[in-house]
């Protein structure tokens, strides 16, 4: 059962094993097998709607009742859903911390961004009161606020959209988590604010030792970041492998697309993918990418290919062309694929 | 602030100026309260004495200002009918009409307020539609309608109740129903709305996300912020409060402001109805004040110019 999907040979943090999400509508996430190693930094990349939010929701109990949930996610060798919703309620902002794509919304209007950040201390090490006010303020000061003081009493609308998700990551940080996950975390930002987040989440996760998810479409933002690469397509992880291995000899053509289409990584001129991602009631056949792969042949759409390692260690692919030496030769004909 | 008050409290003393002025004239155009008071068969001698002790024969003009003279001392005139203090008269009646309107107002929120949050924290489950449907009947059915239902059922069929009056603290049981209903039914309504949008909001994900427990984040997080439009509707509901006495107390003989009102307007009562009109405005003009400076406590984003 435990395969190794990466992560260190040591026990995960946290791993998902055939880990499902369906919603009346069709099943969104449909077997993901990942795990994230203590103090790792892995990447998600995706298109739109390939199932990276609801993976991370639906682990951390954070989707409505209409989910379905299957599988198992475990944390520190526990199973999620399993935990009764009150002791994972206080895992969540607590051991487990998550940030949000649009800052601006993700804090509450009518709350002192201050106060907003000392409910996770009152909730997570009981300090109060005065404590809560100094600690607040040394993770303004941590997360780069500048005027913290100030800033702790003001409201989100006060804030640039910039300066609240600091506040969200202080947020994050107050519970001393050990993961944090990171959805979209910049995207709602303009390009210069980006750098600066992210290389706050960089900074932070070295210094304070804890595992970060970078969940993004942004091929070059996760790159930079991160050890690891996970690469999510319709509900399912299609290409894991250390960074460099990656973005160096990308395995499954999806990956390839994506840093053909990635404005950073290709070669020549962008080469868009055609066609868009698969609605969860419209899953085709087969390797739920086939329809749109520039080297599908008629067996692709038999079965589903399963993640199986692909010559480097840690570097897994989903796709029927990429193991062995069918991936350097896959390589070979997308480089000479008509745009 | 000071400045936007100041412009506040002048606009109202406007409105309800405007509001004195246009009853004042349209209640001694319309008819004459000679002729009312005294009867049609009255001698022309008894008329021009009625006109002369109340001051009628002088022009209109020349009455309105005197009468507003009187009414920035706080003198809001005699009865025409009984020769008592107007405002004495009109502030006797409101004590019992808010005998029933307090009581009904209190139930209304409560009522009102709890079905719609259970209602949007279920939203779409059996115990939503129910809730719904029976809110959607309360405010379909008129306040008259239901009073009279409840009268037959309670007061003749069954003969529990009295069917009207204040004798003792069972006639207030009908009509504290009526209006709560009422009440309550728009209430649900607009909090079950309110609830549900603000639960939609990111910002309730991450309550959860920091480790509170749904109930924690429904109180913390959600409350407060649905609390900003249904606390506005509350406010307006206060301010109609007086002006909607008229009805139930018809319905069910309350003696308060609203029958003072249908009496004092039929026999042409002048000071009477006016100090009515007057108190009636100004209710309403001081809950939207109200309403407006809650609305800057409740909700910073509305606050201006900052601290
Ligand atoms: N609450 C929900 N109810 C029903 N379907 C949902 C819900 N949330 C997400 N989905 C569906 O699940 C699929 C995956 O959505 P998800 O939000 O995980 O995508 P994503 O990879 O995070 O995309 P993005 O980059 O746009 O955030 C989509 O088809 C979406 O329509
Ligand atoms: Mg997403």
């Amino acid at each position: 059962m435990a395969a190794d999907h990466g992560g260190g040979a040591a026990a995960p943090l946290l791993a998902f094993d055939g880990f499902r999400v369906g919603f009346p509508r069709g099943p969104a996430v449909r077997g993901i097998d990942l795990a994230v190693g203590r103090g790792e930094a892995l990447g998600i990349v995706g298109e739109s709607g390939s199932g990276k939010s609801v993976t991370w929701l639906a682990a951390l109990g954070l989707l409505g009742g209409s989910a379905r949930i299957s599988g198992r996610a475990t944390f520190d060798g526990q199973d999620l859903a399993a935990m009764a919703p009150d002791r994972l309620a206080r895992l969540r902002g607590g051991r487990i911390a998550m940030i949000f794509q649009d800052p601006m919304s993700a804090l509450n209007p009518v709350k002192r961004v201050g106060s907003q950040v000392a409910e996770v201390l009152k909730l997570h090490r009981g300090l109060a009161g005065r404590a809560a006010r100094a600690e607040t303020r040394r993770l303004f000061d941590q997360v780069g606020i500048p005027d913290a003081a100030r800033r702790t009493e003001l409201y989100p609308h006060e804030l640039s959209g910039g300066q609240n998700q600091r506040v969200a990551i202080a947020m994050a940080l107050a519970g001393h988590p050990d993961l944090l996950v990171a959805d979209e975390p910049t995207t709602a930002l303009d390009v210069t604010i980006q750098a600066q987040i992210l290389t706050l989440l960089d900074d932070l996760r070295r210094d304070l030792g804890m595992a970060l998810v970078l969940i993004s479409h942004d091929l070059s933002v996760v790159g930079e970041l991160c050890d690891r690469i996970a690469v999510c397509y319709a509900g399912r992880i299609v290409e894991t492998a250390p960074v460099a291995q990656l973005l160096r000899a990308p395995a499954h053509p999806y990956t390839q697309g994506l840093i053909g289409a990635a404005p950073r990584f290709g070669a020549r001129a962008l080469v868009p993918i055609p066609g868009q991602v698969p609605e969860p009631w419209n899953m085709p056949p087969g390797c739920a990418f086939a329809p749109r792969c520039l080297h599908a042949r008629a067996d692709c759409a038999a079965a589903e290919p399963p993640l199986v390692p692909v010559g480097d260690p840690g570097h897994l692919s989903a796709c029927l062309l990429s193991g062995g030496t069918g991936a350097a030769a896959l390589r070979e004909e997308t480089r000479h694929a008509p745009a | 602030m000071t400045a936007f008050l100041l412009r506040r409290v002048l606009r109202a003393l406007l409105t309800i100026l405007i509001v004195v002025a246009a009853a004042f004239v349209a209640l001694r155009t319309t008819s004459d309260p000679a002729i009312v008071v005294l009867g049609p068969d009255a001698p022309p001698e008894a008329i021009a004495a009625f006109h002369e002790a109340w001051g009628l024969d002088r022009p209109l003009w020349v009455q309105f200002g005197s009468y507003m003279r009187d009414l920035v001392h706080g003198n809001f005139g005699k009865s025409m009918l009984d020769g008592q203090d107007a405002l004495e008269k009109v502030l006797d009646r409101v004590a019992v009409t808010l005998q029933i309107m307090v009581p009904a107002l209190v139930l209304g929120i409560m009522a009102g307020v709890g079905a719609g949050t259970v209602a949007a924290l279920n939203r779409g489950r059996p115990l939503d539609r129910l809730m719904m449907l029976g809110a959607v009947s309360g405010f379909a059915v008129p306040g008259f309608v239901l009073g009279l239902v409840l009268v037959l059922v309670f007061a003749v069929t069954l003969q529990w109740l009295p069917s009207g009056g204040n004798d003792s603290w069972k006639g207030t049981l009908l009509p504290v129903l009526t209006l709560a209903t009422g009440w309550a039914a728009i209430l649900a309504r607009f909090t079950r709305s309110a609830m549900i949008e603000v639960l939609d909001q990111p910002y309730i994900r991450t309550g959860s996300a920091k480790g509170l427990i749904w109930r924690e984040v429904v109180i913390r997080h959600a409350m407060p912020n649905a609390a900003i439009p249904v606390v506005t509707m509350i406010g307006f509901m206060v301010g109609g409060l007086l002006a909607g006495a008229v009805v139930t107390e018809s319905v069910f003989s309350w003696p308060g402001l609203g029958q003072l009102i249908v009496t004092s307007v039929s026999s042409r009562d002048v000071a009477v109805v006016q100090c009515v009109l007057v108190l009636v405005a100004a209710t309403m003009v001081m809950s939207n004040m109200i309403v407006d400076l809650l609305y800057g406590w409740l909700d910073p984003r509305m606050r201006e110019g900052g601290r």
